[in-house]
């Protein structure tokens, strides 16, 4: 550990300690050590760079319990469950095709075909909002729409060659 | 009691839907809220299905959406203490939803059934999602053709544009008399001379050739002449034009509400104001009166062929069907390229300007490398696509020329064959004929190489319109309604269950609902980014709250001339800003008809005055832009004089005296509270001290109003409040020790 990590009194999970278990409420709890918290909350710090890696786990109030390096560093099962509440936590389907991209004063409209089904949005300021995930401008993309959803094109250079020349003039 | 809780029958009261199924796959769910057997559930589940939970509603104690990453939750807390999620939804269902769940919250709380409000999530007309929160279908709304729009614009400029293009009809016309006259003399002098024929008897041929020749000269002097008023006169209005239509972005700027403002970079708006502006100037100052020349001709020279011989004409239009065809196919792509262009140059006029407002930090951390690699990779790749687009117009165009081309071999190759007399070829031609027309396909295929390149100006242009049509008709979002009031603030702000979010899906404040009175000084506290900063915007008005209603003297905000509130209100934000200028000008930025005894006055309230009248310049002293040259808390001082010189009803200060010492800060708390005087005044600190003559405390927390109250009320409550005080007092006590 730094002598940064020690001054922040970071903790990092012991994985072995980490016990998690699904509540009847669709919630999870996890003991640690001696401790058992309720309803814990699960982030990731870095979700696009490293997404099953330092995964923070909050109490019910916000509170850090500590964080976690590596998910698969957990047993099968408390993995399991992890990624069952990430995946109630984080939504973003993957776009596999764009059907139309209508534009419509300063708006555009979308048509695409997702891995969790047909999805319409609408989404303003397309430089901004169609991206690259990663800095280096290069594989995954993103699209944010007008409501707050996320779509992810998991990698930009084998898309759809249709559906990249729709797009790719956003993408900068 | 509403008129729904006397009906006992059994069935459904209200519903809505919900989107996202347990494996995360789209799917159609409902929401229900329905009675059976006299007992009230509600029901969540897919549609047709058994539903996945089903409450008694009277176990309800709260039903919630949480909102989450790309996505929200429906989670009720039970009576019980259990708490249970009940379903998953993207964003676009949370709106409507929120109005189902209303319903529910308020029968747990009241025992009372209301009406559900009908929020569409949908255009009815075409079934398209709206734009959330929103009834607005971006689909059905009308669409108004852009370059309509430019018309009205210039509709002053419209006259001299016409008077110009009306001079190069004329000269285009007097243009076309040049190969009537050539074949003339060909006909009538040289072609009988040079056969020893003389049908002009004794007349003098020279002089009729002297006769022609120089009224062939005259056309040509006349046409230059005409043609050089006429592009003066439209580069004279297109410069006036491409001004006004700055004037008119600049405005527009000024006047968008703060959340379309920050949507856009500040190298985008620059880029729209100065480039777009001048590529539409320069459009219509090269491009019409070329538009005007080349109908003329191509009219004049089309009907000239159609009457006189219409074969050879069907060997001249032949390549335009050609050349339109291609150009229509291409038009599509290009215009996608050339907006991508626009995008690239727009985003590194965005790192320029970055990178130069934050040459300090750049400077400080050592990455003046760094950032000239990506201001480089930035300007490379705008430079790459343009030479894409350049290179796809450098082939395409000599092509099409090409094909263009190709029709005057043919005419010149079948009138060759008329002048020997060929009879398919219609009545014989003289060689003065095939001369005249000779020249008018070239006037015709000069132009239609022109037009080959006129989809690139035309997709340079229309696309800077569209940019700069998107600024212009973006109605602010905030702005005064027709009926609105100007009344004389007093300074009552109530809140009334105020719910507001930067972006709707993700709520700062929530359901806040407070009374501040006319006179009353109070603080609000809370953790950074609870929303304090937030709170006052909406007091300001600089954003309009998403639900619930803020209301001062008894108005709601919304129904206040915007003018009148601004005049009114008083603040120094947490971030100083100076403008480029003097520090008295700075100070009267306020109210610029302020005597120079009132700004002095004002800047000896902020305690301003002192060290401002130590710099050799005094109040004339410049501050360069964003006032670097001073220090923070002599910054923050310029700001509070400007705030005070205002007058205002309202003063709000975002900790305005957080970099100043606490012997100054006192200093100037004194001379505000005398000025304060009978205002209302909402102050931010973190330093509770500052605090300490606040007649009342807001206590902020998650968004959420949770003390609100007296100093001594909330130390006694024992509170977040009183933890913060207490908290603080060991840090001062602390350093006291170390001391
Ligand atoms: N223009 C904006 N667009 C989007 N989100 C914003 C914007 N301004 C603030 N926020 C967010 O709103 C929340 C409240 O911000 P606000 O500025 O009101 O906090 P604050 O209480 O004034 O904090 P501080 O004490 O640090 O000044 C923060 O989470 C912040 O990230
Ligand atoms: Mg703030």
């Amino acid at each position: 550990m730094s002598e940064l990590q020690t001054l922040a009194e970071m903790t990092m999970l012991d994985p072995s300690k980490c016990t998690f278990t699904p509540t009847d409420g669709g919630y999870i709890s996890l003991k640690y050590e001696d401790t058992t918290y309720e309803r814990i909350k699960i982030c990731r710090a870095l979700p696009y760079k490293a997404p099953d890696e330092y995964i923070c786990l909050l109490t019910r109030d916000d509170k850090e319990i500590g964080i976690l390096r590596r998910l698969n560093q957990l047993s099968e099962e408390n993995q399991k469950h992890v990624l069952n509440e990430l995946s109630k936590m984080y939504y973003c389907p993957t776009v596999t095709k764009i059907i139309s991209v209508k534009d419509r004063m300063g708006y555009q409209y979308y048509e695409v075909i997702t891995n969790a089904g047909k999805r319409e949005f609408a989404l303003r300021d397309a430089s901004r909002n169609i991206r690259y995930v990663s800095p280096e401008k290069r594989g995954a993309v993103q699209i944010r729409d007008i409501d707050g959803n996320r779509y992810l094109i998991e990698d930009f250079d084998t898309f759809d060659s249709q559906s990249r020349k729709k797009i790719e003039a956003f993408l900068v | 009691m509403s008129e729904k809780d006397n009906i006992i029958e059994d069935g459904v009261l209200c519903t809505s839907d919900y989107d996202i199924d347990g494996n995360g796959n789209i799917c159609s769910g409902k929401t229900v809220l329905l009675r059976r057997d006299g007992i009230l559930y509600v029901e969540v589940g897919k549609e047709g299905e058994e539903p996945i939970h089903s409450l008694k509603a009277d176990n309800i104690k709260r039903l919630t959406i949480v909102s989450n990453i790309g996505c929200a939750n429906l989670e009720a807390d039970l009576k019980d203490g259990s708490s249970v999620r009940l379903c998953k939804m993207t964003q676009s269902c949370v709106t409507p939803l929120s109005e189902f769940i209303k319903v529910i919250n308020y029968y747990v709380e009241t025992g009372i059934l209301t009406e559900m409000k009908e929020e569409l999530s949908r255009c009815p007309k075409c079934g398209k999602p709206f734009v959330a929160n929103t009834q607005f279908c971006i689909n059905c709304a009308d669409k108004g053709s852009i370059v309509k729009k430019f018309i009205k614009l210039g509709k002053d400029y419209i006259p001299a544009f016409l008077f110009s293009g009306f001079l190069v009809l004329i000269c285009n016309v007097a243009n076309l008399l040049i190969p009537v006259i050539n074949r003339n003399l060909v006909d009538n002098y040289l072609f009988p001379a040079s056969e020893g024929l003389a049908p002009w008897g004794d007349k003098n041929p020279y002089l009729a050739i002297v006769g022609l020749v120089l009224a062939m000269f005259g056309i040509y002097v006349f046409v230059r002449v005409v043609n050089i008023f006429a592009a003066r006169l439209r580069n004279k209005s297109g410069t006036s034009f491409m001004n006004e239509l700055r004037t008119k972005m600049y405005e527009k700027i000024q006047f968008l509400s703060m959340s379309s403002i920050s949507r856009r970079t500040t190298g985008d708006l620059i880029k729209r104001v100065t480039e777009d502006t001048t590529v539409i100037a320069d459009f219509l100052k090269m491009e019409t009166a070329q538009i005007i020349e080349v109908g003329v001709i191509f009219l004049c020279v089309s009907i000239y062929f159609i009457v006189t011989r219409p074969i050879l004409a069907v060997f001249v239009f032949l390549p335009v069907p050609i050349t339109v065809f291609a150009i229509s196919r291409f038009w599509k792509f290009i215009h996608r390229k050339y907006e991508r262009q626009w995008i690239l140059g727009s985003r590194a006029n965005g790192i320029l300007h970055d990178i130069i407002k934050g040459i300090r930090v750049v400077k400080v951390f050592g990455t003046e490398e760094k950032e000239i690699k990506k201001y480089d990779y930035a300007a490379k790749k705008q430079a790459e696509i343009q030479a894409e687009n350049e290179k796809i117009w450098a082939i395409l165009f000599p092509a099409l020329g090409f094909v263009v081309g190709l029709g005057e071999f043919l005419v010149l190759y079948f009138g060759a064959w008329a002048v020997l007399g060929e009879s398919f070829m219609g009545e014989p031609m003289t060689v003065g004929e095939l001369t005249q027309i000779i020249s008018y396909t070239g006037y015709i295929y000069g132009p239609l190489r022109w037009m080959t390149s006129l989809p690139r100006s035309i997709a340079n242009a229309v696309t800077s319109m569209a940019k700069l049509n998107e600024i212009l008709d973006e109605e602010p979002d905030i702005k005064d309604h027709e009926n609105v009031i100007s009344p004389e603030i007093h300074g009552d702000i109530e809140f009334k269950n105020v719910t507001f979010g930067y972006k709707s899906y993700e709520p700062v404040l929530k359901n806040v609902s407070l009374k501040i009175n006319q006179g009353e000084m109070v603080g609000i506290v809370g953790h950074s980014g609870v929303g304090k900063s937030t709170f006052i915007n909406l007091v300001m008005r600089l954003y309009d709250v998403n639900s619930g209603s803020l209301m001062i003297d008894g108005t709601d905000i919304r129904d206040i001339e915007k003018s009148k509130l601004n005049n009114s209100i008083g603040i120094v934000f947490q971030e100083t800003f100076l403008f480029a200028g003097s520090i008295y000008d700075n100070i009267l930025y306020a109210k610029p008809d302020a005597p120079p005894e009132d700004v002095i006055a004002a800047a000896k309230i902020a305690n301003a005055h002192d060290f401002i009248i130590k710099l050799p310049d005094a109040y004339n002293t410049v501050v360069g832009e964003h006032g670097y040259s001073l220090s923070g808390g002599e910054r923050q001082r310029i700001a509070i004089a400007r705030a005070v010189l205002r007058d205002p009803k309202i003063l709000i200060l975002d900790e305005a005296t957080a970099s100043l010492d606490t012997e100054t800060e006192s200093k100037i708390q004194e001379a505000l509270q005398r000025l304060t005087e009978g205002r209302t005044t909402i102050a931010i600190a973190h330093r509770l001290s500052t605090l300490r003559n606040a007649d009342r405390l807001i206590v902020l927390e998650k968004g959420e109003l949770a003390e609100f109250g007296t100093h001594e009320e909330l130390l006694k409550n024992k509170g977040i409040y009183y933890n913060l005080v207490m908290a603080q007092r060991q840090t001062t006590k602390m350093a006291s020790v170390k001391k």
